[in-house]
């Protein structure tokens, strides 16, 4: 069963009562929310083909979207997160919930999970190649992904790449791609049959939307991928755009710091590490023009040969 | 309030007592059984045990991988607190000085059970009473600085408490208690400091040292039962559990245990660490031992509060009913430990004072989602 | 003891584990958890101290040693100022008396 399987008075009653369990990438997560105008309609439709946890499976992250108790319940009303029954964040805006749960599953990934090695890196897929795309917010990474995934690119993670240490394969998590700010419009003029959810003004990033996963990539989340190229891009206005190699030292210094686990990880996540900069080639990105930007990515596997 | 039904029917009670009791867990158990471990840090000592039990097989895979996590996160700790011990031996390479590894440290440095799957925040240490100032200056040129920089808060560590002010390094951002002895000096137990430095051992070539066997287990029982709070201390117990069932492997420890508490001072914490682990965790005690430790007795009606308080604050409650059992008995116990940490003057000004601040700072450890 | 007569070593309790790509070194310590980025000079100091026990002067010595005649013999300041760096990160510390 997937979500989509539901119907949507289904669905938001499960969950305003025990919860709706689903699966997302490698984990399992159970949501209960309490009565949110925006949440549950703009969930049910971007995660509309997702698994349903069976019964008797337990989740491993269980989220609570949670008024408050006092005034901010109706006075410009706030929303708590909950992992469990502890609340990692400041309340939020009760209109904002999808965005902070969005935020929250982050956290709850880059905070506890460490059975994987993880980097902050969107991560993409052609002919059993994988694409990394590592960087700090802000650098377009999210862009480019959205934009490759309506390229024909299957999508992994727009966030997170998610590497299993025993064999070094890329392990799928295709939720939602977050576009921020202008993105959002670039986004929907390049790829107009995507279909991308309300957009939500005032949030501490600015302006956000999410665009829903292709079922294709849901459909194959338990397919791994084989690393293949490791690119740092940066979205610079009136930049040439431009490709231009790292060295490997290099590659693995920048890629370690925005791993969020690789110290936690010891000499495991060294030799992780290492393994996967000894598979890609290693590129800086700067652009400023997202055409050119994705034929130079196009060009990539041509470069590398024929896949097998 | 039954304290001791929720005690029984709470999986994580019941995972630490008798691991093997969780493969009967439906979904939702096991799910109730990973919030308490999160909540009260023991998700890698879980992970352990079961470990222990040879069944993290049979553990469903959502809880599995939460609970193996954490136990890595266990292991960066002890990794960090390693190195951290070898830094300060940098700090005080060549002035012939020398330092106690206390609480979590010791575990690790000692490679005790109790150390297996426990994360540890910062490094404590203790260095003989006349070498305090020296330690804090060594400290000081090795990258070491203070965290707190307020004037008042500074004086009042260094005239009350038994540890300096709290020191960070500049470069690792780790944070260490320097220690003078194991209880507020305004406590209304006086350990003898000097006392516990002698009898320390030396456990490596570099001159690492610990506490005796006796008094780790001392500090243990001191630190959670008339030092610290023991609402959500549960770990704590896990400690004395661990290091009771360890230690008493070894011959003499019984016998050696008891007088050493009275010869401290300690008998009344040690007695309560006999009573609660047996109570909760089912810790195997000599019968010789407990009538021994009857000396640490305290008055019925004491006793009555504290078998009210101690379990339904150390055990995460399940339900609404017994989180306001376990607020309350948090609570007094709360105003319990400030008895008696401090006479009445300093107290009142010190919580009067700490009010006060807390009406300004906002509450720690909470942050902006989308940081 | 003055500073300079200190014998330097990789600390016997620390583990390195190395990594080249051309003529660039990542190098993990096992002790501390952490990683550094080396270019050749900062590798064969530290793989230096790997190999025996000496003080700065003997250092110094042995890379001008290796540097041609007529060679830029400014490297020799950042062999010194190497030693201290990599005696903060704690990639190696003095000897035992």
């Amino acid at each position: 069963m997937i979500v989509g399987d539901l119907s949507f008075e289904e669905f938001e009653r499960a969950l305003n009562g025990p919860g709706v369990g689903l699966r997302i990438g490698p984990f399992s997560v159970r949501i209960r929310d309490g009565h949110q105008e925006l949440f549950a309609p703009t969930f049910h439709t971007l995660y509309s083909e997702f698994p349903l946890l069976p019964e008797s499976e337990p989740a491993e992250f269980r989220i609570q979207l949670r008024d408050p108790v006092g005034l901010r319940r109706w006075w410009r009303r706030q929303m708590f997160f909950r992992l469990d029954d502890s609340d990692p964040f400041y309340p939020f805006p009760a209109g904002l919930a999808y965005p902070f749960f969005e935020w929250g599953l982050n956290w709850c990934i880059y905070e506890h999970v460490h059975e994987f090695f993880v980097i902050h890196s969107a991560v993409v897929e052609k002919r059993g190649r994988a694409l990394l795309m590592s960087a700090p917010p802000g650098s377009g990474k999210s862009t480019l992904c959205a934009a490759l995934v309506n390229r024909g690119w299957r999508l992994l993670s727009d966030e997170f790449a998610i590497i299993d240490k025993t064999n070094g394969h890329l392990i799928p998590i295709p939720r939602p791609v977050g576009l921020k700010e202008q993105s959002i419009e670039i986004i929907r003029k390049f790829a107009p049959e995507s279909w991308i959810g309300p957009a939500f003004a005032d949030t501490s990033k600015g302006t956000v939307a999410h665009m829903r996963p292709p079922a294709g990539a849901v459909a194959r989340m338990n397919e791994p991928a084989l690393p293949a190229w490791l690119v740092f891009p940066t979205y610079e206005a009136n930049a040439v755009t431009a490709l231009s190699p790292v060295s490997k030292a290099s590659a693995f210094i920048t890629a370690s710091e925005n791993s969020f686990n690789y110290k936690v990880l010891g000499e495991s996540g060294f030799e992780c590490h290492a393994r996967l900069i000894d598979q890609c080639d290693c590129f800086d990105l700067k652009f400023s023009d997202l055409n050119a930007a994705l034929d130079l990515i196009e060009e990539l596997p041509a470069a590398r040969g024929s896949a097998p | 309030m039954s304290g001791h039904s929720a005690v029984r029917n709470n999986p994580l009670m019941q995972v630490l007592r008798a691991p093997a009791d969780a493969l009967q867990f439906n979904a939702r158990q096991w799910e109730d059984l990973l919030w308490h471990a999160r909540i009260t840090r023991l998700s890698g000592r879980v992970w352990y045990l079961f470990e222990q039990s040879g069944m993290t097989d049979r553990v469903p895979e959502p809880i599995r991988r939460r609970l193996y996590s954490a136990f890595l996160e266990a292991e960066y700790h002890r990794r960090q607190l390693l190195w951290e011990i070898d830094r300060i031996h940098r700090a005080f390479y060549g002035s012939g000085r020398s330092f106690v590894v206390m609480k979590g440290g010791a575990y690790v440095a000692l490679g005790l059970r109790a150390a297996i799957g426990r994360p540890v925040a910062d490094v404590d240490i203790m260095v003989a009473p006349d070498a305090i100032a020296e330690a804090e200056q060594m400290l000081l040129k090795h990258g070491w600085e203070a965290v707190i920089e307020d004037a008042y808060d500074q004086r009042y560590y260094r005239r009350w408490m038994h540890e300096f002010p709290p020191l960070r390094h500049r470069v690792r951002e780790t944070e260490m208690d320097l220690h003078r002895g194991i209880l507020p000096l305004t406590s209304r137990l006086r350990t003898d400091a000097e006392s516990l430095y002698r009898m320390s051992v030396v456990l490596d070539e570099r001159g690492t040292r610990v506490f005796s066997p006796p008094d780790m287990l001392l500090h243990c029982a001191v630190h959670l039962f008339h030092d610290g709070e023991i609402r959500g201390a549960l770990r704590d117990l896990v400690d004395l559990d661990s290091l009771f069932r360890e230690f008493g492997e070894r011959t003499g420890f019984w016998a050696s245990l008891i007088p050493r508490a009275v010869e401290l001072g300690l008998q009344r914490p040690l007695f309560y660490a006999l009573r609660y682990t047996m109570r909760l965790l089912e810790t195997p005690v000599p019968q010789e031992a407990l009538h021994a430790a009857e000396i640490g007795r305290p008055a019925a009606g004491i006793l009555a509060f504290m078998d009210w308080t101690v379990p339904a604050a150390l055990v995460p409650p399940l339900s609404s009913d017994e989180a306001l059992a376990s607020s309350l008995a948090g609570f007094c116990l709360y105003m319990r430990s400030h008895w008696l940490r401090m006479p009445l003057g300093p107290l009142s000004k010190h919580l009067a004072r700490k009010s006060l601040r807390r009406l300004w700072s906002s509450e720690p450890g909470v942050r902006d989602a989308a940081g | 003891m003055a500073d300079n007569e200190l014998l330097w070593r990789v600390s016997p309790s620390t583990r390195l584990v190395w990594r080249r790509w051309g003529d660039e070194f990542i190098v993990f310590n096992a002790a501390s958890g952490q990683t550094h980025y080396l270019n050749a000079l900062a590798a064969r100091v530290l793989q230096y101290f790997q190999e025996q026990a000496a003080t700065a002067d003997e250092l110094v010595d042995d890379i001008r040693s290796s540097i041609p005649q007529g060679g830029d013999l400014s490297i020799l300041d950042q062999v010194r100022e190497l030693l201290t760096r990599f005696d903060s990160l704690g990639l190696i510390a003095p000897q035992n008396p």
